[in-house]
């Protein structure tokens, strides 16, 4: 891939997470590869249940047991298996080399606790300053994003702010130890487009000043467009195609891709019609020997549904899981 | 980013106790009836007349207004006014000690086994059932028939018999605080179970469990002149209202006031402590103080 030269800081091998239920093992997460370099924007797109959210939770280790566990893979941060440490070691790093970023602000933010004190919080646990200097510290961090009016910010409720304030206030706390990778997870779904804009522009620009990598999940394609420099499609807990955010725009290689572009309203295509996919992903409980994209696929073959394609380097630094990527390449072109 | 169109000024919150005395009614009445009782108590040494115990065999049973007996006396000619002066010292201590003490407990027992779960849920749990067979009249005359009968081992008795539903109620919202997105976020954050505990589970629990001990304050009122009542709380001859009901259960016919006086006290108290439980349910939400 492209980012062989730069600095690894993280690699996630085969990482398999399942949850047990009373209808059988939902594979939420099945044989999920990839690396993170220093400093990287990676983005994650699929629909809900693709698996992409249980793969940033799998990272944290903040997957809910029961029912979930991971049961298989490697995930390397920093040179260490992060699978192989204990809950207190994974603690230590939770918050300050790796932290999170989630969907809905104002229900991830104590509704007790003034924003400053809990902004503080981390930074009293994990850089062991008082109560004092953390809070002089939170405001700072509130400075550096741009926050109108910091000082009174830190002294109001949760309830007190908008959502798109809450979500800075999210951000401030998961950047406030300078972590080297931070992992938001639908963080702009809930919010609306302007505020949208601004709270990915701030992300960006704040990752890129403290050379903080990004893994970015979210649902939709645009997002990830401004904000990532590389993006991973998932479907069905399998990566399905993986490239430089420019090539997915331009020439998919995956029919599912190709699908999801194709139902996001483009300037590029005003005056057409949205093309929505048919059918349904499968259950996640499903046992699938082949493509689990078969059902929906306008390209499959018979032999799609006996054989899983893996995912490889289709062309340099472009990795489809089809085998009729190239076909797909061209689907796209034929349609727009 | 020149324009934050989305941000909505931030009010700062400030404590202003006489606004929300004018807003919460409940409280200003509640807390109105509270303190004089308090200040009754506090003061009936001073302002008391006589001495509580202080016998008149002369003037006996006097009715109300009588001259130099406000409130009358009753059947041992004892002072009414400074006899219900002096009960409200017991009566107080039943309402409040009890529910603080066996709140605090409850908090941290709750706490643990709704967070923690598994073994220690299963422990403290089953061992809330097992107290919660205990009926409460029976544990008071458990208590007092072995420690002897008293103020301190009617409050112990009390004690032991609001610890287990205290727990249940932070336990069952402790239970849901822990689904919570923020106890997620502190998990995100790198915090333990203990410091979850103590920075989110304990603040976020608070005030639910304050409403429902405030709200049992006036039930405790009553229960407490219960046992004082059927002998086994206060002793004579020691003033105390459910005893003075009692004193003057056998004159009820001919002169009420000796059993109705402490009765009303008992019921302005308890009516006192339920305004002031529901206001301070209220109020100790955050999201009730704009």
């Amino acid at each position: 891939m492209s980012t062989a030269e730069a600095v690894e800081l993280l690699r996630v091998e085969g990482l398999r997470t399942h949850f047990f239920t009373r209808h059988g093992v939902a594979k939420a997460v099945d044989g999920v590869d990839f690396s993170l370099a220093k400093g990287e924007r990676l983005g994650l797109v699929g629909e809900s249940g693709s698996g992409k959210s249980v793969t940033a939770l799998s990272i944290m280790r903040l997957v809910r047991d029961p029912p979930g566990r991971i049961v298989g893979g490697r995930i390397l941060f920093e040179g260490q298996d992060l699978l192989a440490l204990d809950e207190a070691a994974m603690r230590r790093l939770r918050g300050s080399r790796l932290s999170m970023i989630f969907q809905d602000p104002i229900a991830y933010l104590d509704p007790v606790m003034r924003v400053g004190d809990w902004i503080a919080e981390t930074l009293m646990l994990h850089r062991g300053l008082g109560r004092k200097p953390a809070l002089t510290e939170a405001l700072r961090i509130l400075r550096l994003l741009k926050v109108p009016s910091p000082e009174e910010v830190v002294h109001a409720y949760p309830f007190q702010l908008s959502g798109g304030m809450c979500q800075r206030v999210l951000i401030a706390t998961a950047i406030a130890t300078e972590p080297a990778l931070v992992i938001a997870d639908e963080a702009t779904s809930a919010l609306d487009v302007t505020v949208q804009a601004s709270i990915l522009k701030t992300l960006t620009e704040l990752t890129e000043t403290l050379g903080t990598a990004l893994l970015l999940t979210t649902h939709n394609m645009l997002v990830v467009r401004k904000a990532c420099s590389r993006v991973m499609v998932m479907y069905a807990g399998r990566v399905v195609e993986s490239c430089a955010t420019d090539n997915l725009f331009q020439a998919p290689l995956h029919p599912y891709t190709i699908g999801l572009l194709n139902s996001v309203p483009a300037l590029e295509s005003i005056g057409q019609p949205l093309v929505p996919m048919a059918g349904e992903p499968p259950l996640p409980t499903d046992t699938l020997p082949g493509c689990a994209f078969y059902a929906r696929c306008p390209l499959r073959q018979s032999r799609c549904q006996v054989e899983r394609p893996p995912l490889q380097e289709v062309r340099p630094g472009r990795w489809s899981a089809c085998f009729f990527a190239e076909q797909a390449g061209r689907m796209r072109h034929a349609a727009g | 980013m020149a324009v934050t169109p989305e941000i909505a000024p931030v009010e700062r919150p400030v404590w202003r106790p006489w606004a929300l005395m004018t807003r919460h009614k409940s409280i200003a009445a509640g807390s109105a009836i509270v303190l004089l009782v308090v200040l009754m108590a506090l003061l009936a040494p001073v302002l008391s007349p006589y001495d509580p115990n202080e016998v008149h065999p002369l003037d006996r049973l006097k009715p109300i207004g009588s001259p130099g007996y406000l409130l009358g006396a009753d059947q041992q000619g004892r002072d009414m006014l400074t006899r219900l002066m002096w009960g409200a010292r017991s009566s107080l201590a039943i309402a409040v000690l009890p529910l603080s003490i066996s709140a605090i407990i409850g908090l941290a027992l709750g706490a643990i086994a709704g967070y923690l779960g598994r073994l220690s849920e299963t422990l403290i749990m089953r061992g809330m059932d097992v107290v919660f067979g205990l009926p409460p009249i029976l544990l008071a005359i458990a208590v007092s028939a072995t420690l002897g009968p008293g103020l301190v081992n009617l409050m112990l008795s009390l004690t032991i018999v609001l610890i287990p539903p205290m727990t249940r109620v932070t336990y069952q919202v402790v239970v849901g605080l822990k689904e919570q997105a923020f106890v997620e976020a502190a998990r995100a954050a790198g915090a333990s179970s203990f410091q979850i505990i103590f920075s989110q589970i304990l603040p976020n629990s608070l005030a639910p469990t304050i409403a429902y001990a405030a709200s049992l304050a006036g039930a405790m009122v009553v229960f407490g002149a219960g046992i004082s009542f059927i002998g086994l709380g206060i002793q004579p001859p020691d003033p105390d209202w459910g005893r003075m009901i009692n004193d003057g259960r056998e004159v009820l016919d001919l002169k009420p006031h000796v059993s109705t006086l402490p009765g009303l006290a008992i019921f302005v108290l308890a009516a006192g402590f339920n305004f002031l439980g529901d206001g301070v349910r209220d109020l100790l939400d955050p999201r009730m103080r704009q």
